[in-house]
């Protein structure tokens, strides 16, 4: 059996997809955390620019939803 | 007849301004800056972050992040380094899971700088510390338990772009706060011993 035939046959695969499911969960957990402490963060010290760190803490939070998406539908 | 003794119109002498751009590192008499315990009457003289040139380094670590997959892929692509079964959607997904880490890693970097701050007011110092995402510590001091105030700098990079360390020693089982890389150490020292007579004298006066 060669080695593409073992890394792409249906079981791996249906392990690296639960793999790499598993670490996007942990990295939207990550950027829970993120958005949260950016939260706070805004609100002990308000700034001109604060609402746009924390969308961009959002936008963080979004992309990873995406990939884990992505993920679940077309990987 | 003209004037022999004529007084010389004296001019000010020009005052260094420091812009106070909301990205700025040392913002002084910041105008739209409120913090969350901020008393009435209370002004914020300055706020102190890290001098922008510490963030040079994870500034070209997370362009190399972004440059490589754009540089690497085509000689992976050339040099038939990826197995030509490797499904597409594989490939795509490591480019998703690089740029999602990659923009983790800006974000968190530029976060972790934007948030460390320190406040002087006219009454308190406040330092605001993440030493990562999950910890925080808060200290503040009324300006009148301050009793020393020192500035301590070095260095090739530090000589040239005009910042240090600056140490506010409290009454002695108190805290003592230490402001690592800020810009100005010697204006900051200036400001806060200015600010500790200030205070001295109203008390003096009660």
């Amino acid at each position: 059996m060669e080695i593409n035939d073992l890394l792409f046959s249906p079981g791996t695969y249906t392990i690296l997809k639960a793999l790499f499911i598993c670490l996007i969960l942990v990295h939207l957990l990550f950027s829970l955390i993120i958005v949260r402490q950016t939260q706070m963060m805004v609100k002990m010290v308000e700034v001109k620019i604060s609402s746009a760190v924390y969308l961009a803490s959002v936008v963080h939070l979004l992309s990873s939803l995406f990939v884990l998406f992505w993920t679940v539908v077309y990987f | 007849m003209p004037d022999i003794f004529v007084s010389p119109k004296t001019t000010p002498a020009p005052q260094k301004t420091y812009p106070n751009r909301a990205l700025s590192s040392f913002l002084f008499l910041p105008q739209d800056v409120h913090f969350e315990t901020q008393e009435p009457g209370e002004t914020i003289i300055l706020l102190l972050r890290r001098h922008w040139v510490t963030n040079v380094f994870w500034i070209m670590m997370s362009l190399l992040f972004l440059l490589t997959p754009i540089f690497l892929f085509p000689f992976i692509a050339m040099g038939n380094i990826i197995p030509s079964q490797l499904p597409s959607s594989f490939i795509t997904l490591l480019v998703l899971g690089w740029y999602l880490l990659s923009f983790s890693y800006i974000l968190v970097k530029f976060l972790l700088w934007y948030i460390n701050i320190f406040i002087v007011t006219n009454e308190r110092i406040i330092d605001i510390d993440f030493i990562n995402l999950l910890n925080k510590k808060f200290a503040a001091t009324r300006i009148t338990r301050v009793e020393d105030v020192s500035m301590r700098t070095g260095g090739f990079l530090r000589a040239i772009f005009d910042y240090g360390t600056v140490t506010v020693q409290t009454a002695a089982t108190e805290i003592q706060f230490e402001l690592s890389d800020v810009p100005h150490p010697d204006r900051v020292v200036r400001v806060i011993n200015q600010l500790m007579g200030k205070e001295e004298q109203e008390h003096g006066n009660q």
